[in-house]
């Protein structure tokens, strides 16, 4: 019954769960956990975290943060980024899960924190 | 305006005119029947009278009656005509309290007695009456300001709908799914913000209550309003701790939102700051914007949180240049959670703001 029912919302293609580093985060409803304790994040802090998620590990560039965070209307020049990153990795707390790549940009640290 | 129609009947100052009278008549028809009962009991009922000298009861009946009418007689014109002045002066306080009662009712709230003279009854009644007047126009002012600061508030979202549908219109390539999303929204908020100016017209204690974390708060109204300071070239920064509190998510972030938009117009015209702090202090929940800018007169910061009120640097005309009316809220929003506001002009020009929240009860 139970497994029917996962099944039936997974038809609905609900966009799934991502795990990473100690970090659950679930885009349907909008939570993110870190090591099972909730993690309340604003929107941008939300969407941020939710490619640099996506990219798995990967380098993600502050232009391409910014144009898939922010609309098309953002200034190219914002500090947005830069001070929403910082933002979140704060929120997310110590031992910091976001590492800066001079120069390149962002991305998560998944060999710190694992078990 | 209900006015109760009553029966014609006499005035009190008639009335207190004919008891005086009355009570003066009675007393000296009394007196004067004392004194004839206790007279005639030594005055002989005969032919000789007293001692074959005074007269007999017959004869000071006859001498003593007409005077005694004509002076009782005379006490009923000075008890009216004594009673009739007298009761005039007594009741002219009561007519001018009538008059401004009158007034009150018909439109002007801000006529006051003001009478003169000693405590008694009637400057009691005109002081408790005054006191009532003040208390009756300061709320209707309030309630003004508070349609005026409703209906300026949900202007807003309304302004964004119809520029939205207007950049929708002129290019109908759009992406449809974004502009919905995008009006839901704006709509969502315009809701969650007339719901609570309703819940704040109730009493200014409607709202429910809900744990509200004030740095993610300031986070959020930081990340909307990041482009409006970068375009004025001010920095814009967000420090301290999680602070919780509790209160009304949707009112709260109003008032932040209204602080840091206030920390950024109202600052030097380019390399300004604006800093929102968060802290937790003993049992309150603290929250500081401190905004460089020109110098506030120190005189000028207690009218800052009134209604329609503006710095004298306050006359840009763009679209953030607001009617005056954000820290009107803001005062509003912080009274409602039992909260202190203090505004303070900083040394090198600017504003400091901080804001006093009870801390989350555990």
């Amino acid at each position: 019954m139970r497994l029917r029912a996962l099944d039936r919302r997974r038809a609905h293609a609900r966009p799934p769960v991502s795990e990473i580093a100690g970090l659950r985060l679930d885009p349907f409803r909008r939570e993110v956990f870190r090591d099972g304790r909730y993690v309340a994040l604003t929107r941008k802090q939300f969407a941020v975290l939710e490619v640099l998620v996506a990219a798995e590990g990967g380098v993600v560039s502050a232009e391409e943060l910014l144009e898939r965070a922010w609309d098309e209307n953002a200034d190219p020049f914002t500090n947005a980024v830069r001070i929403t990153v910082s933002a979140l990795r704060k929120r997310l707390g110590e031992p910091w899960l976001i590492a800066t790549v001079p120069g390149v940009g962002y991305r998560i640290d998944t060999g710190g924190t694992r078990e | 305006m209900v006015l109760v129609n009553r029966r014609p009947g006499l005035s009190a100052r008639l009335k207190l005119t004919i008891s005086y009278a009355g009570f003066l008549l009675l007393a000296g028809a009394l007196l004067l029947a004392v004194v004839w009962v206790f007279l005639l009991r030594y005055v002989p009922d005969n032919q000789q009278g007293l001692l074959g000298v005074a007269p007999n009861q017959r004869v000071l009946l006859r001498v003593f009656v007409p005077p005694a009418a004509a002076a009782l007689a005379f006490l009923l014109v000075f008890g009216v005509l004594g009673g009739w002045i007298l009761a005039g002066r007594m009741l002219a306080p009561l007519t001018r309290i009538a008059d401004a009662a009158r007034m009150a009712s018909d439109e002007s709230l801000s006529h006051r007695i003001r009478m003169e003279g000693r405590k008694d009854e009637f400057r009691e009644l005109a002081d408790v009456f005054d006191t009532m007047l003040e208390q009756l126009e300061s709320h209707v002012a309030e309630q003004q300001r508070f349609a005026a600061n409703a209906s300026h508030e949900l202007r807003t979202p309304l302004a964004i709908s119809q520029t939205l549908l207007d950049v929708a219109r002129n290019d109908p390539a759009r992406d449809q799914r974004e502009l919905i999303e995008r009006l839901h929204t704006v709509n969502t908020r315009a809701i969650d913000l007339t719901e609570a100016l309703l819940l704040l017209s109730r009493g200014d204690r409607g709202f429910t209550s809900e744990p509200v974390e004030l740095s993610l708060i300031a986070e959020e109204a930081a990340e909307t309003l990041l482009s409006l300071a970068e375009k004025r070239r001010i920095t814009l920064d967000v420090t301290g701790e999680a602070t919780q509190t509790v209160g009304s998510a949707a009112l709260i972030r109003r008032m932040v939102t209204n602080l840091v938009q206030n920390g950024i117009v109202h600052n030097l015209p380019a390399g300004g700051t604006v800093t929102v702090h968060t802290e937790s202090q003993h049992d309150a929940s603290v929250l500081r914007v401190e905004n460089t800018g020109h110098p506030v007169p120190a005189e000028l910061v207690p009218t800052l949180t009134e209604a329609f009120q503006r710095g004298t640097e306050r006359i840009r005309t763009d679209e953030h240049a607001g009617v005056g009316l954000g820290l009107a809220i803001v005062h509003s929003i912080v009274r409602a959670h039992d909260g202190i506001l203090d505004l303070r002009p900083r040394a090198g020009g600017g504003l400091l703001v901080t804001v006093r929240l009870p801390g989350h009860l555990s």
